[in-house]
Parts: structure tokens; C-alpha cells; sequence
């Protein structure tokens, strides 16, 4: 898991040094084309291309028909029940592909969600960072559990700590933009996150360590020693979303229109049947 | 917004799923549109006073028309137990002898089939007309016209308007007819039907649809052997090869958007002994396994214009040979039905339903390549594979058709029966002189003596099949079946040189020093002809005022000039078999009535059984003698005096009409749907029974 991480995070940097050069929302209609792309690439060869190109035909044969044979209520009908049916089966068509390609497409788009999915801690305002402990017991006290750096400053009366669920929050506040390293420590057993204040769009992990999703899906880091009593460590950075025409659209629906809409442009060009 | 893990396969996902949902939701709203629109539908009909079916006797009539099947050999396969299912619709209901019309040729028969009409009324008297100007060979059923409004950039023209495809058959169809009183009509492959003409149903064309070069079919002949004569019917290409590979080019229509351009083309490559196939042909980005013997699927092929403009065509390569010299048969390339360069079903988009329905299926009006095989280039399994293909892709329609139309009208046209009886005969009859006995001494009998017998075991399946989806089907008695055919069959063992007997006659005369080989009677005198033949069915006289050089004076002349040619015509006998070759020859003024006789062939030549017109008459070449021993694999016919070539009708009801025609079908349709047969028709409504009342 963790060299799937760092590979895909090495990836993913390089890829952003590129795309860095692009305002965030030309970089995400740059990566919704490639997207676009190699998910058609995927789908030609892991599709059954003559099977979907055959029901697509059915499908227009079949509204063809409907239109055709618009006196008899009955064969119109029965026309669109064999749309529906062969809609069906180009579902069934699809499964196939689809889970070939979730796969690559999570690592990807879990790159482009670290950079995309939050923004980081605003200086001067609170940021919620949440540990889990493995043993809730462990939750009291030993000392200072969190050493902040300099340009930090936790709320005065911090941590609250719950200690039948074995959290630990504290609402920290930057007085710095910039990369701030958190040390969390039990006795010796110490686990460090790097956290991100300021603007700007950069790699950001929410997690370390947590369930198989949450490393999976929000976190760049390394995962937590199976000796360490931390379970995990869960940075609340607020939720970002993209201005487009005056809306705000969260980056993943972006990202899923302008793909397909991408897709279906290059799609002539590829000779892929979808 | 949260970001739920499920959310990240959402590109992919929705790449798959999104278009099958639209489609899905599009359908549903179709189906309520439907639902909403058909009351107010229903109204608008009612209110037009259309009300269909009010009158009717029948719900569904399906023709299912069997061009050129014989009496005799229904009979006789019937009585040998081998035709159950025709023979089963004549007990049900009736059989009988069906009369055809003069000259029976099938533009001709299915003209009056659809129009009710005689000739001189339809105005189609043959494949070919004359040109009284020019003497030349006209499609007599279609004139096709280049667009008249263009605009010039450059090298490049294009078009404004559509080329002008002209139907010079006259009538109206039966089925308009129908259509007018709100009856649904589905028209499959019905011969005369191009350019399609607007009606409520669809219409898929056929005879006289050209190929994609505008010919009514050519083939194309790929060869290492030097060319050799003209072939008829297509042309040789003589092609090198270089070690492994063949490389040469598919040869389309001209190029009317460049300038100077010629032909378009579109390159392909062969090579030989690639992969597990004989050979692996190339075109466009494609690749085909092509195996010695085996026809290729449907191809479709692209040829471009330049400024983007394409038009598609689709063929099939046949590899006939490797060794000693690579020789590869390409059928005429048929517009591809999906895109059609030219309209061919009415509405446009019923010939690319089935296309989409069924894949890529012929279209050219006379799709079976019989010229390939009468210049033997292909063998007579290539040709049969090739119309029972063909029989099987329409079958499709057909009975995709008969899906579609459960009230109403639906007429297909089977030509595989034509076609087959035409090239197939000479197995019939050990002394035809095309019977490959007589040709070659080291004949070895192949089994297509049994060619025919199977052709007529699989249209009864056919019928078979048929009643089972209509009388077994709908099992209520309003569902009436007939089969027909517009005409019978005979052997064709000799030809007659009709130029050559006027000539011997002094109805005629040549140039001196004619070339013999010259076509289209470019070596007559005119001005000392009286009488010429061309096409299949007769002979035109040299009229003053009407033909550019005639020399006979209309009127009296004329009338003592024909009436001489009948009676030393009528009954001539061929010197070398002692029979008589011609029974009767017809005056147009007495054969035909309307306003298109003048179209028509002066006198129309009843052959006996066993004759007909001579394979050079019909293209204006005069030959040494009147006779000839017809040679060519095309050795049965069906252009003969009509009262000897008979088609059929069978059908589920009882017939009591003694001598029903083919001009009385469209009429009786009328009738039976309880639409008033109009005046100008010249057929009768056959007395049928049904339910119980004739």
C-alpha cells in the first residue's frame, strides 16, 4: 500500500510540475481530456468492441423503427422495449471495462483529489486536527501530545480529548502561511504530519494513517507503525470548489462532465465504440 | 460538497453507465410521448375521414412474390411430394396459372403488378428503350440527371442540389392507393421501384437501383494474366505481383468535386499467405482473412472526393486464385445501404434500419452477378453462394417486414428464383447446347443438376416459414397469403439475330465494310432501314418524324410494312431443329393501350419455348446468321410469346376467378382492403373467397 503511495504520489508530483504552469482550472480541463482519452483507450481494448458496436446499432435500428412504424402502437412499443433491452446489455457490456478501469482511475483521481478536493488552513483561522488513538485508554494525558512549530498556536484550552472513543482534537490556528510539521507524541512514540497553510493549490493529505479507504483516498503519507498506539491523525482542511460561470462545482463533477464530454470528441478519432 | 469514496470511479462509471441510462430515460419518454400523441393521432385521422380497415375483408395481405417460378416444375415437384408447403396453401385455399404480360420480362410484369395497369399505360416495355434520335439503348425505367446548380472554388465543385433521379414508370401503385385510405403499406425489393416514391409504409427499391458507378452492375476482375476480350458485365484489371504482396485500387464513381479528377479510387493491398487465411486483404485501416473460394462479409468502402466530401459503397472480394496466377472477383460495389449515396428506400432511412437492423445487405437493383458467371470468371457455386446470400439477407427483411405490418399490406420480391433458373437451366436438359455435357467431354457431373429442385425445397421452406408467422401466426382467417410469380420459365437454347433476318429480308441495311464487332447498330444505313431491332423485346420501325433518320411514312406505310413483318415473321422456323422459333409476333397499336404506347416497340416477337432474342440483337450487334446455339451459362429465359410462360398464384383463400393475370393483383388488393379500384386500371378484382363470401 505504501509504495503504491509513494509511487503514485511521485506521479502525481511530476505531472503537477507540468500542470502547475495552468491556472487550476485549465490544468483540470487539461487532465479531464487526458482522462477522456485514456479512458477510451482502456475501454478499446478491454471492451468486447464488436459486441457494443453491434447493440448500439440495434439501439438506433430500434428508434429507427419506432419512428418508421408509428401506426401500430403495438410495434412502437415493442420497438422501445428492445431499446431498453439492448440498453441493458450495453450495461452488461460495460461492466467488464468499468472495473478494469476503476482501478487505475482511483490512483488517479486520488492525485488529483489530494490537490483538489480541499483547500489549506487558513491563516488566522481555526483548523480542526483530530487524533485517534488504537487504545482509548491511552487517551489521557502523558505531558504535551502535540509539539506545535513555530507559527501555530492551539486554542487555550486544547486538547479536548473523548476519551471512551479515544479522539484527541485540538483547533489550531496559523499565524504563517506555508509547510507546518505537527509532532504527535504518546512516550517516545512519536508520529509527525505535515500540514498546509496559506492559498494556492498543492498536494494536501487529510489522513495519516486510518481506515484502508482513508489512506487510500485522502492521504500522501506514509502509513502509521503497527506499533504506534496513533490510529490515525485527520486534518480538517475546508472543502474546495471550483468557480465556473458563477457556480461553485465541486472538482470531481468537473472533472466526470468534461472527461466524457472529452471522450465522446475523441471518440471518431480512436475508432472506440462506447 | 462530500466526497464519498464511491465518487472517485465516478469518470469511469459514468463514461459506462451514462450513455445506457440516457438511452433508457429517452426511451421512457418516447414511450409516454407515444402514449400521449396516439388519442390526438387517432383524431386527426378520423376527422380526415381515413378511416382504414372499415370495409376491409382482410387485416393483413402478404404478397410474397417468386420471380419466375414455373408452373410446370411446381407442379411436377409438388406431385412428387418435395413442395409440402406449397402444396398445402393450394389445398387450404387455391393454385392457379397466373397470366403474365407482353413481353413477359420482369420490369415489364411487375410494373402491371403494381400499377394494375397494361403497358402502354406504365410505360415500361423492357430493360432498354431506343432512343429515336439516336438509335442507342436507353434505361427504360429511370433517367438520372447531374445536378443543375453549383458553385466553383478553385478545382472543386460542389453541388446545390441533388442530382434529378427521374422514374419514367407511369401509374400510380396500388398501394398509394391504400395508403390514401390510411392503410400501412411495407414494400420489400419490388422491382421498378427506384427512385422510391412517397407512400404510408416503406418501400425498400429494387431493379434498376445502380451500383455506386451508375451502372446497372460491374464487376471488377483482378488478375496477374493479361487482359483478355471485353467482359460484359464488368472489366479486368491486370495486376503484378510482387512476391507476397498484390497491391491495387477499388475503382469507384467519377469524381464530380475535383476538377480532372477521374475516378475515384480506393488502394488495397493482398497478402498472400499471411496469418492462418490463404491471404489477409487490406483496405482503409482494415484488415479481411480472404480463403480460397470463400466470399469476404460486406465490405464497406470509402472513396473520397477531396474537401471532405466521401461516399460509401459496399462489395465482396471473392479470392478465386493463387497459383500459377492470383485472380481475385470483387462484386459491383452496391451503395451501402446505411449511407446511401442515393436514395434507395422510401422513407430514406427504412434501407438504413436494416442496415443497422440486420448489417450491410445488397442493393443493387439486380444484385446476383449473372455476368460474372456468362464470362466465367466466377463457377457456378461462387454464383450460387452468392443468391442464396442474398436470398437470406432478404428473407430477414422480409420477415422483419411481416413483424412490422400486423394490418396492412406486405409485399417482398424474392429474385434468387429468376436468377438461378436463368443460369441453372442447361443442368435441366441434357441436350441444351449451354449443358456443360455438350461443351466439355470430360464433364463430370457436380450435383447441379438437382440446382433447380433445391432452389424450388427452399422457397417452400420459405413459404413454409412464411405461413407459420401469417396464417398459423394470426390463425383467424384474416391474414391472406398469396405467392405469386410475374411469369414462368423456359429453356433458352437458341437465339435469334433478328437484325440479320431483316437484313435477309431487306427490311435492312448495312454500310459497306461494316465492322462486324460494332455495337448499337452503328453500321446500318438508315437511310435504306425500314426495320431495327434492339433490346429484348421487339422491333421499332424507322419511323419519318420520329426515329432521327426514318425513312417510313407513319400512317398507311407503316400499317402495311408491320402487318407484313407479322406474317413472315409468325411461325418462322429454325432450319436446324425444324421447329418453330417464333409463334406470334404482336402490332403495339393492338397489344397495348394508353398514353405511352408510342414508347413501345413497334412489333413485339412471341419466341417459342427454347428461344429468344439472340445475346447480340439486344445490344444492336449484327451477326453472320439468324440463328445461334446459346452457349452461355444464362440458358433458361422467360422473354418468350406470353401465352406460354405463365407465372403462379397460390393462395389461402379460394380463387373463383378462371384466369386470374398479374394485372388483376393490384385491384384485388384494393378490393380486399375495401378501397375502390380506380377507373384507369385496367385488372380486375379476383373473386376470392373469403370468410365464407366471394
Amino acid at each position: 500500500m505504501d509504495l503504491v503511495t509513494r509511487i503514485m504520489t511521485f506521479l502525481g508530483d511530476v505531472a503537477f510540475e507540468v500542470l502547475d504552469y495552468f491556472s487550476p482550472l485549465w490544468a483540470l480541463v487539461i487532465l479531464s481530456a487526458l482522462t477522456g482519452v485514456a479512458m477510451l483507450l482502456i475501454w478499446r481494448h478491454t471492451s468486447n468492441q464488436d459486441a457494443i458496436a453491434d447493440v448500439r446499432r440495434q439501439i438506433s435500428a430500434h428508434l429507427l423503427a419506432s419512428r418508421l412504424f408509428k401506426d401500430d402502437l403495438s410495434v412502437t412499443f415493442r420497438a422501445q422495449r428492445q431499446i431498453i433491452w439492448q440498453a441493458l446489455r450495453l450495461m452488461g457490456h460495460s461492466i467488464r471495462p468499468m472495473l478494469i478501469m476503476t482501478v487505475p482511475f482511483v490512483l488517479i483521481m486520488v492525485q488529483i483529489g489530494l490537490r483538489y478536493e480541499f483547500r489549506p488552513m487558513p491563516v488566522g483561522q481555526v483548523t480542526r486536527v483530530k487524533v485517534t488513538m488504537k487504545d482509548p485508554g491511552k487517551t489521557r494525558g502523558h505531558g504535551d501530545q502535540l509539539k506545535l512549530p513555530d507559527g501555530m498556536v492551539a486554542a487555550a484550552n486544547d486538547p479536548c480529548r473523548a476519551i471512551p472513543i479515544g479522539t484527541i482534537d485540538w483547533r489550531l490556528t496559523p499565524r504563517v502561511g506555508g509547510t507546518h510539521m505537527l509532532k504527535f507524541g504518546n512516550g517516545g512514540d512519536v508520529i509527525e504530519l505535515p500540514v498546509i497553510a496559506g492559498d494556492g493549490f498543492v498536494r494536501l493529505s487529510k489522513f495519516r494513517g486510518g481506515s484502508f479507504f482513508q489512506r487510500l483516498l485522502y492521504s500522501a503519507e506514509p502509513s502509521i507503525p503497527d506499533s504506534s498506539a496513533f490510529a490515525s491523525i485527520e486534518v480538517f482542511y475546508p472543502q474546495r470548489s471550483t468557480a465556473i460561470a458563477g457556480f461553485d462545482v465541486h472538482w470531481l463533477i468537473t472533472l466526470l462532465v468534461l472527461s466524457i464530454v472529452f471522450a465522446l470528441v475523441f471518440k471518431p478519432f480512436f475508432k472506440v465504440h462506447i | 460538497m462530500a466526497s464519498p469514496a464511491e465518487a472517485y470511479i465516478g469518470p469511469g462509471a459514468g463514461f459506462a453507465i451514462a450513455s445506457s441510462l440516457f438511452v433508457i430515460v429517452w426511451t421512457m419518454f418516447l414511450a409516454f410521448l407515444t402514449l400521449l400523441l396516439w388519442p390526438i393521432r387517432w383524431l386527426i385521422r378520423s376527422i380526415r375521414g381515413r378511416r382504414a380497415f372499415a370495409k376491409a375483408k382482410v387485416r393483413r395481405l402478404v404478397i410474397l412474390g417468386l420471380d419466375g417460378l414455373e408452373p410446370s416444375l411446381a407442379e411436377k415437384f409438388m406431385a412428387e411430394g418435395k413442395l409440402p408447403n406449397l402444396a398445402r396453401l393450394a389445398q387450404r385455399g387455391s393454385y392457379k396459372k397466373l397470366g403474365t404480360v407482353t413481353p413477359p420480362l420482369s420490369p415489364v410484369a411487375w410494373s402491371t403488378f403494381l400499377t394494375g395497369v397494361n403497358p402502354g399505360k406504365h410505360n415500361i416495355y423492357d430493360f432498354l428503350n431506343s432512343d429515336r434520335r439516336t438509335y442507342l439503348p436507353n434505361l427504360s425505367s429511370v433517367s438520372i440527371h447531374p445536378p443543375t446548380k453549383s458553385i466553383r472554388l478553385g478545382k472543386y465543385t460542389f453541388p446545390l442540389n441533388k442530382p434529378e433521379i427521374r422514374l419514367l414508370r407511369k401509374g400510380k401503385p396500388f398501394w398509394n392507393t391504400l395508403g390514401e385510405h390510411g392503410i400501412f403499406t411495407s414494400v420489400i425489393r419490388v422491382p421498378i421501384t427506384w427512385p422510391p416514391e412517397k407512400c404510408r409504409g416503406v418501400v425498400l427499391s429494387a431493379m434498376c437501383v445502380p451500383d455506386l458507378r451508375g451502372t446497372q452492375g460491374l464487376f471488377a476482375f483482378y488478375s496477374t494474366r493479361p487482359a483478355g476480350p471485353e467482359r460484359t458485365g464488368g472489366e479486368q484489371i491486370v495486376v503484378r505481383r510482387e512476391g507476397h504482396l498484390v497491391r491495387s485500387e477499388l475503382i469507384g464513381p467519377d469524381n464530380s468535386v475535383k476538377e480532372g479528377a477521374g475516378a475515384m479510387k480506393v488502394p488495397f493491398t493482398i497478402e498472400i499467405g499471411k496469418g492462418k487465411a490463404d491471404a489477409m486483404l487490406t483496405i482503409g485501416d482494415e484488415s479481411y482473412a480472404l480463403r480460397l473460394g470463400e466470399y469476404t462479409p460486406w465490405i464497406i468502402v470509402k472513396f473520397s472526393a477531396g474537401a471532405g466530401v466521401k461516399v460509401n459503397g459496399i462489395c465482396r472480394f471473392l479470392l478465386l486464385s493463387i497459383e500459377p496466377e492470383f485472380e481475385l472477383y470483387v462484386t459491383p460495389i452496391n451503395l451501402d445501404p446505411e449511407h446511401p449515396a442515393m436514395p434507395i428506400s422510401f422513407p430514406t432511412a427504412y434501407s438504413t434500419y436494416l442496415a443497422k437492423r440486420f448489417g450491410s445487405y445488397a442493393t443493387l437493383g439486380l444484385a446476383e452477378d449473372t455476368w460474372a458467371l456468362n464470362e466465367e470468371l466466377i463457377d457456378d457455386d461462387a454464383f450460387l453462394e452468392q443468391c442464396v446470400s442474398i436470398d437470406a439477407e432478404r428473407e430477414q427483411q422480409f420477415f422483419d417486414a411481416l413483424n412490422n405490418t400486423r394490418r396492412g399490406l406486405c409485399v417482398c420480391v424474392f429474385d434468387g428464383t429468376d436468377r438461378i433458373q436463368h443460369m441453372f437451366w442447361r443442368y435441366l436438359e441434357p441436350e441444351h447446347p449451354a449443358n456443360p455435357r455438350n461443351l466439355r467431354p470430360d464433364y463430370q457431373p457436380n450435383g447441379h443438376e438437382k440446382t433447380i429442385e433445391e432452389l424450388y425445397i427452399r422457397m417452400d421452406k420459405l413459404v413454409g416459414d412464411t405461413m407459420k408467422k401469417t396464417l398459423d401466426q394470426d390463425g383467424d382467417g384474416e391474414t391472406m397469403l398469396m405467392v405469386i410469380s410475374d411469369h414462368g420459365f423456359s429453356p433458352f437454347r437458341r437465339g435469334i439475330d433478328l437484325n440479320r433476318w431483316l437484313i435477309e429480308n431487306g427490311y435492312m441495311t448495312l454500310k459497306p465494310d461494316a465492322d462486324a464487332n460494332a455495337k448499337y447498330l452503328v453500321n446500318v444505313d438508315w437511310s435504306k432501314t425500314r426495320v431495327y431491332a434492339l433490346g429484348l423485346a421487339g422491333m421499332f420501325i424507322n419511323q419519318k418524324g420520329r426515329e432521327a433518320q426514318g425513312i417510313v411514312e407513319p400512317g398507311e406505310e407503316m400499317r402495311r410494312l408491320k402487318a407484313e413483318i407479322i406474317s413472315k415473321m409468325a411461325g418462322l422456323k429454325d432450319p436446324k431443329t425444324g421447329d418453330v422459333a417464333v409463334t406470334k409476333v404482336q402490332d403495339k397499336e393492338i397489344c397495348y393501350k394508353g398514353p405511352f404506347r408510342e414508347t413501345a416497340p413497334d412489333l413485339v416477337i412471341g419466341y417459342n419455348r427454347g428461344y429468344r432474342v439472340g445475346w447480340d440483337t439486344a445490344i444492336g450487334k449484327i451477326t453472320p446468321e439468324v440463328f445461334h446455339d446459346n452457349t452461355k451459362a444464362w440458358s433458361g429465359d422467360h422473354c418468350i410469346d406470353p401465352d406460354l410462360i405463365p407465372g403462379v398464384l397460390f393462395c389461402s383463400h379460394k380463387v373463383l376467378s378462371d384466369s386470374p393475370r398479374l394485372m388483376d393483383l393490384g385491384p384485388t388488393s384494393l378490393e380486399l382492403f375495401g378501397v375502390g379500384v380506380p377507373e384507369n386500371m385496367d385488372g380486375v378484382p379476383l373473386e376470392i373467397q373469403v370468410g365464407g363470401a366471394a
